[in-house]
């Protein structure tokens, strides 16, 4: 027969041991949000993405899973439009910001929007991050002046103004490429775009070039203006995803294109994903 | 292709104080770009702003500038734009109270509509070359530079001087032109609402607003600076669209040394700066709907808190409930397995 004691001192260590791993090895907080897919179902050349001239529907998708809960997420996209590097900036020295301010007409519009800051609170959001693209590093400098723009402009136009500019700088510190677009979920929305799916959980809303009722699909124009979207109350395990789907024989561009989708958690900013997207 | 990210630093001005400390070091290198860039940070109040949108003609664009800030009769930060999408944005800046347009040719522009509007809010607007034109604005050709130019036609040509010139003849007296008299420009054309059929001006105007026109020239008798007031106030060149090629007959040198076109064009900018009605408002509302925003912004934080202090009470509560449950089962087990084992 077993004895009794011994059994009440193993089941009470068990008891504590427990206890204890509960409490010590207890999930910690981290990362609001993980990535679990972020591609597009473009063709390759290598890595770099290509944007095909045919006729055809080429989707983006992005989900994720919440990993704990807070009150507020904001997903911002924008595609630009890569522009020419203007000559006249400076090889050598100074720090991207500098150079920035040194571009013809961005530099002064940065510097007016940063005077206006003391007047009244203007919504200037500037990131810097790192990319790499085609084997090499760069810095990307994201300045995003949108909500400024859009204060008194009627709801229909900031869909349209070239708010959002990215500089790509190179290992050596030298502008590379810039890239200048409006906020949206992809160029040229009314024309490019063939549809676009949000789903939160099991809830699925569809937005489409031709919508439907009897397919439940509501019409592009209808979509969240700006392509900013906003969940509230998320809970631990939600899962968001958004397909964005194009006809690429519809871009009025032969330019390279940089995806941006700019993640904000409570209002602040959290992180970022960066695509190029070239001509084929 | 990966992409990365490290540690961001978002800088949404205003909210300085709240950067992360490994945020730090990069405000300091940003303070002092911001100390470079923007000289005039310290004062308060920015000047208001006029916008000068001369596409591939820089230094058109920047003589007009200097023109106005020579003149001094306008305290205005004045930017000068080449890039019809910056433009475009720009116009829906809050605190813009003035537009100077000048359209060296003829081709389909985009911002017609936002002109419109800004001169709907109130805004003051200056044309001149194609920003008349149909072609060239759109819907501002009839609604903000109203001459509803559907044409242009060449002034006349010396070809000893090998220049053109259009003489300008007084019209209706306007405070824009007061003090001026006929004068003879070197300019190439003027654009102008035509009749097709008999190759003459076809008078047009507005079925709205005040429609007065200052100088007529002498060829076609059709208005080449025409002052209006609505909502808000433009005057309108039809010619003086002038060029940055020093050997094209549209080069702006040729007209611009004229202290006709100086006089009249800084009366012209002066006059729509002081009778435009939007800055005041357009700056009021702006800060209100940033106040909107702020209490918003700070309602997501407030929620945001309270979703932090919820998960920490919940933390609070499992802890002392897995600690309680632990203590009260072992004390059960260790009471009937041992204590009442050694009881006599």
């Amino acid at each position: 027969m077993i004895d009794r004691r011994l059994l009440a001192v193993l089941a009470t260590t068990g008891i504590l041991s427990t206890a204890l791993v509960s409490l010590l090895f207890h999930e910690k907080a981290g990362k609001p949000i993980e990535i679990l897919r972020q591609d597009w179902n473009l063709p390759l050349d290598g890595e770099r993405l290509l944007i095909p001239t045919q006729e055809g529907r080429f989707a983006y998708i992005l989900s994720m899973i919440i990993r704990r809960p807070f009150a507020e997420l904001e997903m911002r996209f924008a595609v630009l439009e890569n522009q020419s590097v203007p000559y006249t900036i400076s090889l050598d020295g100074g720090s991207p910001k500098e150079k920035i301010a040194e571009i013809p007409e961005i530099g002064q519009i940065v510097a007016t929007f940063q005077e206006c800051q003391q007047s009244y609170r203007t919504e200037f959001t500037e990131l810097d991050m790192a990319l790499e693209w085609r084997g090499h590093d760069y810095r990307a400098v994201l300045l995003d002046m949108t909500e400024a723009f859009q204060l008194l402009a009627p709801a229909e136009v900031p869909r349209n103004l070239s708010s959002v500019h990215a500089f790509l700088f190179n290992e050596d510190g030298r502008l590379s490429q810039c890239y200048r677009g409006c906020p949206d979920f992809f160029i040229q929305r009314e024309v490019a775009m063939v549809d676009l799916t949000i789903q939160r959980n099991e809830n699925v809303t569809k937005y489409a070039q031709r919508a439907s009722e009897a397919t439940r699909m509501l019409p592009l124009a209808s979509a969240p203006p700006l392509g900013w979207l906003r969940f509230r109350d998320l809970k631990k395990d939600d899962r968001i995803s958004v397909t964005i789907a194009f006809n690429p024989a519809q871009i009025r561009t032969r330019k390279a294109l940089l995806q941006v989708v700019a993640f904000y958690v409570d209002g602040r900013y959290y992180d970022c994903l960066l695509r190029i997207l070239e001509p084929s | 292709m990966t992409v990365f990210c490290e540690s961001w630093n978002l800088h949404r001005f205003g909210d300085h104080l709240k950067l992360a400390p490994s945020a730090i070091p990069r405000w300091f290198a940003m303070a002092t770009i911001v100390a470079l860039v923007a000289p005039s940070l310290s004062s308060d109040v920015p000047k208001p702003l006029m916008l000068v949108f001369c596409p591939g003609q820089p230094n058109y664009g920047s003589e007009l500038a200097r023109l106005i800030d020579e003149d001094g009769r306008v305290d205005a930060k004045i930017l000068v734009l080449q890039t019809e999408e910056l433009f475009e944005a720009m116009i829906y800046f809050p605190n813009v109270k003035a537009i100077i347009v000048s359209l060296a040719k003829e081709e389909p522009r985009h911002f017609g509509k936002s002109i419109d509007w800004f001169f709907h809010q109130g805004g003051g607007v200056v044309g001149l070359g194609f920003a008349g034109s149909y072609g060239s604005t759109g819907s501002a050709a009839n609604n903000t530079f109203p001459l509803m130019a559907n044409n242009c036609k060449p002034g006349e040509y010396d070809p000893t001087r090998k220049a053109f010139s259009l003489t300008l003849i007084k019209d209706q007296p306007h405070e824009v032109s007061q003090g001026l008299s006929d004068f003879t420009a070197s300019t190439q054309r003027i654009v102008l609402s035509l009749n097709i059929s008999t190759s003459s001006y076809w008078p047009r105007k507005p079925e709205v607003g005040d429609w007065t026109v200052l100088y007529r020239d002498s060829i076609y008798d059709a208005p080449a600076v025409v002052a209006f007031k609505d909502n808000g106030s433009s005057v309108t060149f039809a010619t003086f669209g002038g060029e940055d090629f020093n050997r094209s007959y549209a080069y702006y040198g040729l007209f611009t040394q004229s202290e006709e076109f100086r006089t009249l064009f800084t009366n012209a900018v002066h006059w729509v700066w002081t009778n435009e009605s939007r800055y005041e408002e357009s700056m009021e509302k702006a800060a209100t709907l940033a106040e909107d925003r702020r209490i918003s912004e700070q309602e997501v934080l407030g929620a945001a808190e309270e979703t932090a202090g919820r998960l920490k009470r919940d933390r609070i509560i499992q802890i002392s409930l897995t600690l309680v449950l632990a203590s009260v089962s072992s004390a059960a087990i260790l009471w009937i397995g041992i204590l009442r084992s050694l009881k006599p």
